[in-house]
């Protein structure tokens, strides 16, 4: 009853503060990133790029490489936002929307993260009444574990139907050997098996705040440090240990769908986000040529790879490159895709020209326009919020700082 | 409905598969009864009549000239024979 | 930043949203979302002495969008030349007197910059993304697009076929032929009706000559705007755009040129495209809504926003606020419903979109009534305010980076003439209250013949006068 009555009030009020925050707004024209550490372990990490609305993330750093049972971060995504210490499932949904916010959990492979959009003036509120007891006091009870197998397999069944999930699952598969290639998606095997039991001791022993970082853009760093000083660590884990890296394996996966086309990853280790090289793989990467950026390009001058193969073959066809970076390890790669009869020739044109550009490398010219290419795509990713909340909070829950752009280039 | 029918294809259904049938409706609320009831129908009128007026009008002429000769015979029929009564009392 | 190197390929990260998604419309369908940003930055807008109007809004970062918004669309066409606007879209980056493709490719590639172009019913655009200092390349490069493309015969007859195999894309996406059967029902026998595409009678038939014909006819620089975000100098994009722009002439006085718009008659009717085939049933149906400048629009979205979209994917469905939401969660009457508002210069729709199977889409569509019906009646106070907090949220961060707020300015610049700055529209969407709502909602909604479009096993979905009979309830 009490709780209906701040509800109603919240839900007042909250219109109203947007005229407030016009001023608020305005000040944060810099938009450097700002990192401090609070005393409870958590990170405070801000940018601000003088947006509106104010995106936070609570990042968690454990994702689907930690899963002891295949599918336990999938199942931990599917059933945020459920029963927690504070809020039942109802209230959080009732107090999210009153606030006038929506939230969206993604999880990956050695990440989870919990991200709000909202009014810069609740942000305290969403994070104390919502957000901490969403992320740190899960309660995970059977029957809501029940509930949510038909989700997670509603949600596998929507993701199997993009190839390029099925195909980046199968080269995590077949290039690293040990969980780090474990699905991100619950197994049908797994399906149903995720107890409440084994979702709590995953909790506890990851769920610190030794391990999140909180990230926001459009919102000053006092009020998130204000609302996260008050945390109190509630799961009894260490900081997560330090994992042995993963090793890359040559190996080959294939997975037979009927379909004219046929999608491939030819992959390589690629460099972890602190390496050095990440950045030099990422300026191959886009030397090598990525997704265009004209629409209804040729792709000719998109990188050297397309131009091989569309002068070997007559082919239709499209490559483009990939490079992942996380934590102690990184995949870089091809994306090939193929109509399946001429697939055979423009794969080995593929293959030919990697192994030719290994060893006698690149032109100066076309690595001036991949640099050109990747430094435009950095500056152009600071712009997008929800891009920047995501990046800073990555960056860092990995390496522990946060770079500008402008001292990548 | 069948109990076999019900078996065989589930409850609701019938079995029959229908493809490419498009069907058009349009609101009863978005026709106008009373459109064009002086400016296209009055003149409607007047085109209808002269085309069918010779068709209708000639067999209702002779229909006409038929049953009223008929009805007129009859009554000439009918009449009684002044002559045959003359010596009655 | 580094990790943003991370390429996006990885969606290793699949998401899962509580609350449900907004944007699953396409481009295409997206108009219905007027967003406005915070006016930090204040919108200067130019008129050149052509009639071109170039508006900027400077945030001073390093990088920008520029682009042409030019007022012209499939809307425009006739039945004979349906398919033209969206043809020229793809000549586009085919190569200009000054450049060919290859050429137009690699100086835009090296710039780092983006290039991209989309057509709409009432709108084409021309877009590019790049750094703030190549500005002046950027606008070059747009200029010379509009301006001397070479629509070559060979260029021609290969987009024929890429069109046409677009088609047939589009086709297996239900929900895209869905609404083009919304508007062909709906503003039947107005140019509203034609498809974006066209059909492929016209796109096989369409020359060189038609192309250049329509771009005397449309392109003229009392039609266009040229709108930019990010570190854009309003002065700076002024002299350019008179150097790039200034001497085109406008030819409004071109004979052929439909100087008004056609008005475009709504029509309540139904369109049911049965295929058994199909596993489940995609329903779309709109009542007509108001234009782009009419002042009914905000308590319409807000009514827009009550209804809400929800699909099985999204977690919680069941403790939803909205009650529609919360109805087909916990009876699973439908994969997902989405309610939308499109506008246009004079009309608009506004109705909702639903997916279900042959057994249950006749409940869905009755309970879809019943809160159409219950909106209009019983609104609550709390719920509208609901609704406004969430528009503004979502309003607020739909404007995120240089390119959809350079968006915002060209769709606004030629919808409503002005830029609308954010404390404006802020207090227009919080004053409204349940009374307006509801005087809106009678207005448009109760007893309103409503136009429906289906595909899919259409059977069990209830006949036309039966849904047209649930547009007003009887009390007692």
């Amino acid at each position: 009853m009490y709780r209906g009555i701040i509800l109603k009030q919240q839900l007042k009020t909250c219109a109203n503060k947007w005229f407030a925050s016009q001023a608020a707004a305005a000040v944060q024209e810099s938009s450097s990133p700002k990192l401090s550490e609070l005393k409870n372990g958590l990170k405070v990490v801000t940018a601000n790029q003088g947006a509106y609305g104010a995106r936070i993330t609570l990042l968690v750093k454990t994702g689907s490489k930690d899963d002891a049972a295949p599918g336990l971060t999938h199942c931990i995504q599917a059933t945020s936002g459920l029963t927690n210490n504070k809020n039942t499932a109802f209230l959080t949904t009732q107090l999210l929307s009153a606030l006038g916010a929506e939230m969206e959990v993604i999880a990956g492979r050695e990440n989870i993260m919990y991200t709000v959009g909202c009014n810069p003036n609740v942000v305290k509120d969403i994070l104390v009444d919502v957000l901490y007891p969403v992320v740190l006091g899960a309660k995970f009870p059977w029957w809501e574990v029940r509930d949510v197998v038909s989700l997670m397999k509603y949600q596998k069944a929507i993701a199997e139907t993009d190839p390029c999930y099925l195909l980046m699952e199968s080269a995590h598969k077949a290039s690293f050997s040990n969980s780090f290639g474990s699905p991100l998606l619950c197994p049908d095997y797994m399906m149903g098996q995720h107890t409440t039991e084994m979702l709590v001791s995953r909790h506890n022993s990851t769920f610190n705040l030794k391990n999140m970082v909180l990230a926001g853009t459009g919102i000053s760093q006092d009020v998130l440090i204000d609302a996260g000083l008050g945390l109190e660590n509630l799961s009894t884990g260490k900081e997560a240990e330090q994992t042995t890296a993963p090793k890359f394996v040559s190996s080959e996966v294939h997975v037979e769908k009927p379909s004219d086309l046929v999608h491939a990853a030819l992959t390589f280790p690629g460099a972890s986000l602190n390496n050095k090289n990440a950045v030099a793989l990422s300026v191959l990467q886009h030397a090598m040529g990525s997704i265009s950026s004209i629409k209804r390009s040729s792709g000719m001058n998109h990188g050297v790879v397309n131009a091989a193969v569309e002068s070997a073959t007559n082919a239709v066809f499209n490559t483009s490159t990939f490079s992942l970076n996380y934590a102690d390890t990184g995949l870089f790669g091809v994306h090939v895709v193929a109509q399946k009869n001429d697939f055979a020739k423009v794969m080995e044109t593929t293959a030919a020209q990697c192994s030719k550009i290994a060893s006698s490398g690149l032109s100066d010219t076309a690595i001036e326009a991949a640099k050109q290419r990747l430094k435009a795509k950095i500056c152009m990713s600071t712009e997008n919020s929800s891009q920047t909340v995501e990046d800073i909070a990555v960056q860092a829950a990995t390496i522990g700082t946060v770079a500008t752009p402008s001292k990548i280039m | 409905m069948r109990l076999s029918s019900i078996y065989k294809h589930g409850f609701g259904s019938l079995g029959v598969t229908v493809d490419k049938q498009i069907v058009y409706t349009m609101s009863a609320m978005e026709h106008n009864p009373i459109k064009g009831v002086v400016s296209k129908g009055f003149p409607n009128v007047i085109r209808r009549t002269k085309e069918s007026f010779l068709v209708v009008a000639i067999p209702a002429l002779l229909c006409y000239l038929s049953y009223d000769w008929g009805t007129k015979l009859q009554a000439k029929l009918d009449r009684k024979d002044p002559k045959m009564y003359e010596n009655d009392v | 930043m580094a990790s943003s190197a991370v390429s996006r390929l990885s969606n290793a990260l699949r998401r899962c949203t509580i609350q449900p998604s907004r944007n699953i419309f396409p481009r295409r369908m997206q108009s219905n979302q007027a967003a406005v940003k915070v006016n930090t930055p204040e919108t200067r807008v130019t008129q050149l002495a052509n009639g071109l109007r170039v508006a900027s809004e400077d945030s001073g970062i390093s990088t920008c969008t520029v682009g042409l918004w030019i007022d012209a669309g499939s809307r425009y066409e006739t039945n004979e030349n349906n398919g033209t606007a969206h043809f020229l879209e793809h000549m586009a980056f085919k190569g200009t007197a000054n450049r060919s493709q290859l050429d137009l490719e690699l100086e835009v590639e090296n710039m780092g910059a983006h290039l991209n172009a989309y057509t709409s019913r009432e709108q084409t655009v021309y877009y590019a993304k790049a750094f703030s200092k190549d500005l002046p390349r950027a606008v070059e490069i747009l200029s010379d697009i509009i301006q001397n493309s070479t629509l070559g015969e060979a260029e021609i007859e290969r987009e024929r076929g890429v069109i046409l195999r677009e088609m047939e894309e589009i086709e297996q996406n239900q929900q895209e032929v869905v609404f083009d059967y919304l508007h062909s029902t709906a503003y039947q026998g107005t140019s509203l009706g034609l498809t974006i595409l066209g059909p492929s009678e016209n796109i096989k038939k369409i020359n060189r000559d038609d192309l250049v014909k329509y771009i005397k006819q449309h392109y003229n620089p009392s039609r266009m705007v040229l709108a930019a975000a990010g570190g854009v100098e309003h002065d700076k994009l002024v002299n350019l755009a008179k150097e790039f722009f200034g001497t085109t002439v406008s030819n409004d006085s071109y004979e052929a040129t439909p100087l008004k718009l056609a008005p475009c008659t709504f029509t309540g009717s139904d369109l049911r495209h049965r295929n058994d085939h199909m596993p489940y049933v995609h329903v779309a149906m709109a009542v007509e809504g108001v234009g782009w400048e009419h002042p009914d629009t905000i308590p319409l979205m807000v009514a827009n926003q009550i209804i809400g979209s929800w699909d099985r994917s999204s977690t919680n469905g069941a403790h939803f606020p909205n009650p529609l939401v919360r109805r087909m969660a916990r009876e699973g009457l439908c994969v997902s419903f989405q309610s939308f508002n499109t506008l246009y210069t004079d009309t608009g729709l506004w109705g909702i979109y639903f997916v279900s199977d042959n057994e249950n889409i006749y409940d869905c569509t009755i309970r879809v009534q019943d809160e159409w019906m219950r909106l209009c009646t019983e609104l609550t106070d709390l719920e509208v305010s609901r609704a406004t907090n969430t528009l503004l949220t979502n309003m607020a961060l739909m404007l995120d980076g240089t390119t959809p707020i350079c968006e915002d300015i060209g769709r606004q610049m030629l919808c409503y003439g002005r830029r609308i700055p954010w404390p404006e529209m802020a207090r227009r969407i919080a004053y409204i209250n349940v009374n307006d709502v509801k005087k809106v909602l009678g207005k448009y909604v109760w007893d309103a013949c409503p136009a429906v479009a289906s595909i899919g096993p259409t059977e069990a979905l209830p006949d036309y006068s039966n849904i047209r009979a649930k547009m007003y309830k009887v009390f007692h």
